[in-house]
């Protein structure tokens, strides 16, 4: 169970949002949406521990995270990030090794996920020899090594191909029916559909609104944040990408 | 077991090509009677006064200077960060020829000098740690510009003949090193140990910072720790034998070329390799045009250049 | 077109017009600089038309120069020095333009100079002073005999040849002196200690290295074609010197000599000199290769 008490944010002189109050249980997925610098990688930065907050709490099953350690926060939380850097030549499985480290998974965790992730062939390769994409799959299975009840994703889908992404989905709803706690970061509205229980959406004024996954993908409420003419609702809600075509 | 897998075999064979070259011919026979207990005579004087010292100061020079780059590569999180990049050596300097000019009588004042102005410099650099790593490179790139500038104004205001010397000194000096040798052997040691129980932590911080608290390391912590041990390790480098360039810039991509990048291999590999490369750095020097010598530095690059460039081709093909 | 000019307009002269104009009009104060401008350019002229004339103004910018102008009754013409000249005693009294390897063309200027004697015409600042009218001599000796022509020539520069003349002979015959061995074989060999830490020694193209051999001792090292090798102590040792030279200054002789015996044997000579005498290649020279020779010879015998 984790509570958000009165989180107030910014990154650096810039206040991105006052006062965020929610609450997530285990087993719920959190999808943050929102425009460009609206603060949904910050967010997620405050929740793993990762960036001071202005003011508020965030509590998991009562305790303070702000009262842990580095080392128990690793226990609890996964964070999922910018893609690390490749200069020094980390192999793929020395880049989840490294993640299991701070958990105690095995080589065999270390194992399943690299099959999930289809990055057996790719295991003995340096991470600056991959692709973009092989790389993200190579972070999201660190995630999963990690067997950690709290997941932090910040846009797992990006930089990978349709068929990863829906085994990234598929991923997802799996880690919350076995008990975690997910937050997302997402872009696509139709994959915050497929996975999304809740939506935290953040409209870049300061404004935040938290609600249940079919309250909040309505056109309504999310074309004025966005600034795009939307259709459809659910799991069907899209942009509209010819109404200047239309219009003339 | 072959060369590829143990180069710690190199070792033994290196120590024994230094301990015979120099500017007397010492006969095997006269080795392999005293190889390791002193005697009275010439020979043996030779070998126990001049030469494993002059030994003992490269091997644990070198490698204290590849321990500090390899450091200062993953502190920075830059590949191209060597000991001297944030002014130590430039600090350094400054107090070694500060110490000639006040004190020119005593030789030893240039090594006292040396470590003063390391430590000035450390301290000033320690100001900027809390910046995040690009703004420490800048501040200390800038602080080396200045220590720089301050060097050329003692020079330009040193005798001339103190400017000989100051130039030799710059240039890296492995026969005159005020701190003994079984005494850098031991700041070898210490530093390597205490870079082996850092080094899963370092392992993390190559995956950037934030990946590395997120996987529990107390990133500002480490980044304190590895300031001061890389600093202080360049230091005592500095003080021993002057700047001598380039071993700990490419020693540790060489051993991580070879070994892969996680710092327990990389690290061990460093301290050996980086050692053993001013050893073969220091033999060539004293035999390239002897009976003068080369300044070490300048074999250094010219040995490990092409090793490098050789191991960088093969990689990427 | 000199012989438009009155006399008058020597450089001290034009000196005394811009302090009187300090209190004109900027736009006269511009045209005279114009004009003066256009009289350094005639200096030179001038200079060339008498070669000897006594209102010389020299600049010497190497200690050498300065001790050979004094040393030849040039002492009087010189109105700048560079640092490191300290000899003779007048000297120190002078106004400094910089180094013998940097010239500060302003201060140099200022002193109204109509010559100037450099060790290398290259350096900044020379050719500047002769753009501007500056007679530029250089003179950088780098053996013995060079010192003895050196004098001879910036004698004949400076319009004072009899008296360098006289000296340079002096020089000639002290020198001719030091050949002959004082009572017994002197082909001893020397290792020039030039710095201990570094150990920096003189090589096959050293000033140092003539300086051994015009006095008929071998420098162990002469064989090394740098001017300043770095050697180790074992390349001392296997060289075998009889006798080990050390320039006293900063120096703690005493500690270099208990260094040396324990290396060389108790039997090794260690010998200091005076730098100043022995590296600069002036009159002074002879004494200082005089003294080594006195101390060489002081009851000593060389054996190979």
């Amino acid at each position: 169970m984790m509570q958000i008490q009165q989180l107030s944010l910014s990154r650096g002189d810039k206040r991105l949002f006052a006062e965020l109050s929610m609450q997530a249980k285990a087993g719920e997925v959190v999808v943050i949406l929102g425009p460009n610098g609206a603060g949904k990688s910050t967010l997620l930065l405050a929740l793993a521990g990762l960036h001071a907050a202005d003011s508020g709490d965030v509590r998991y099953h009562g305790t303070s995270m702000a009262a842990c350690s580095k080392h128990e926060l690793a226990q609890l939380i996964a964070w999922q990030g910018e893609l690390p850097p490749t200069e020094f030549g980390l192999t793929v499985r020395q880049r989840l090794e490294l993640a299991a480290n701070a958990t105690s998974a095995t080589a065999a965790d270390i194992d399943v996920a690299l099959t999930h992730m289809q990055l057996q062939a790719l295991a003995g390769r340096s991470l600056g020899a991959l692709s973009s994409g092989e790389r993200q799959r190579a972070e999201i299975a660190a995630v999963m090594v990690r067997d950690c009840p709290v997941l932090l994703l910040d846009e797992p889908t990006a930089h990978l191909d349709m068929r990863h992404q829906v085994d990234c989905l598929k991923l997802i709803r799996r880690e919350a029916r076995h008990g975690r706690l997910v937050f997302s970061v997402l872009h696509d509205l139709q994959h915050a559909a497929a996975v999304a229980d809740t939506v935290v959406l953040l409209d870049g004024k300061g404004g935040i609104c938290v609600g249940k996954a079919l309250e909040m993908l309505t056109a309504e409420r999310l074309a004025p944040v966005f600034g795009v003419s939307l259709q459809g609702s659910g799991r069907d809600l899209r942009p509209l990408y010819r109404e200047y075509d239309e219009e003339a | 077991m072959n060369i590829r897998e143990n180069p710690w075999l190199l070792l033994p064979v290196l120590l024994a090509a230094s301990l015979l070259v120099g500017g007397l011919a010492l006969g095997m026979g006269e080795h392999w009677i005293n190889p390791l207990s002193p005697g009275d005579d010439m020979a043996s004087r030779i070998v126990w006064e001049l030469r494993w010292p002059r030994i003992l100061t490269a091997f644990a020079v070198g490698g204290l200077l590849a321990l500090a780059g390899a450091w200062f590569q993953v502190l920075l999180g830059n590949p191209l960060a060597e000991p001297y990049v944030l002014g130590v050596a430039g600090s350094a300097a400054v107090g070694a020829i500060s110490a000639m000019a006040l004190f020119p009588d005593a030789a030893w004042v240039m090594s006292i000098g040396a470590f003063i102005g390391a430590w000035v410099g450390i301290a000033v650099v320690l100001a900027f740690a809390h910046l995040g790593t690009a703004r420490l490179l800048l501040a200390g790139v800038v602080l080396a510009a200045f220590w720089g500038a301050v060097l050329m104004l003692l020079i330009a205001l040193l005798p001339e003949r103190g400017v000989v010397r100051a130039y030799a000194w710059m240039m890296g000096d492995l026969s005159n090193s005020l701190l003994p040798g079984w005494s850098l052997l031991l700041a070898w040691a210490v530093a390597l140990a205490c870079g082996l129980l850092l080094s899963l932590s370092l392992d993390k911080l190559l995956l950037g910072e934030k990946h590395a608290e997120a996987l529990g390391v107390d990133v500002y912590r480490l980044r304190r720790q590895l300031l001061l041990l890389a600093s202080a390790v360049t230091a005592i480098a500095v003080t021993a034998a002057g700047t001598i360039g380039f071993v700990g810039l490419v020693v540790p991509h060489l051993m991580r070329l070879l070994f892969g990048s996680l710092h327990r291999s990389v690290l061990i590999a460093s301290a050996f390799g980086g050692g053993l490369l001013l050893i073969m750095a220091d033999s060539a020097a004293r035999m390239v045009i002897a009976p003068a010598e080369l300044p070490v530095g300048v074999l250094t690059a010219m040995i490990g250049v092409p090793v490098f460039l050789w191991l960088l081709l093969r990689r990427t093909s | 077109m000199s012989q438009h000019l009155p006399e008058v307009f020597d450089a001290r002269n034009c000196s005394v017009l811009v302090s009187c104009m300090h209190g004109a009009k900027l736009s006269s104060v511009m045209t005279l600089i114009q004009k003066l401008k256009y009289l350094w350019v005639l200096l030179p002229g001038l200079c060339l038309a008498s070669p000897a004339w006594a209102g010389e103004r020299i600049l010497a910018l190497a200690p050498h120069a300065c001790e050979i102008l004094y040393a030849i009754g040039a002492g009087e013409d010189v109105v700048g020095a560079v640092s490191y000249c300290d000899y003779p005693q007048a000297v120190l009294a002078l106004p400094r333009v910089g180094s013998y390897e940097r010239i500060n063309v302003e201060a140099a200027l200022a002193l109204e100079p109509t010559m100037a004697i450099v060790m290398d015409e290259s350096i900044p600042g020379a050719s500047k002073l002769r753009d501007l009218g500056v007679k530029v001599v250089a003179s950088y000796p780098r053996r013995v005999d060079e010192v003895l022509t050196e004098i001879c020539r910036i004698g004949a520069e400076t319009g004072h040849q009899k008296q360098a003349d006289a000296l340079a002979e002096a020089l000639q015959q002290r020198l001719d002196k030091l050949k002959a061995p004082p009572g017994g074989p002197q082909q001893a060999s020397v290792f020039y200690e030039i710095w201990a830490e570094p150990l920096l020694t003189a090589g096959k193209s050293s000033f140092i290295d003539d300086v051994l051999h015009r006095m008929g001792l071998r420098n162990v090292f002469g064989d090394v074609a740098l001017e300043a090798p770095r050697v180790n102590v074992e390349a001392v040792i296997a060289a075998r010197p009889d006798v080990v030279v050390i320039p006293s200054e900063n120096r703690d002789v005493a500690e270099r000599q208990a260094f040396w015996q324990k290396w060389l044997g108790q039997d090794v000579r260690v010998i200091a000199v005076n730098p100043d005498l022995m590296h600069r290649p002036g009159p002074r020279l002879l004494d200082g290769m005089e003294d080594l020779y006195q101390q060489l010879s002081q009851g000593q015998t060389f054996e190979h």
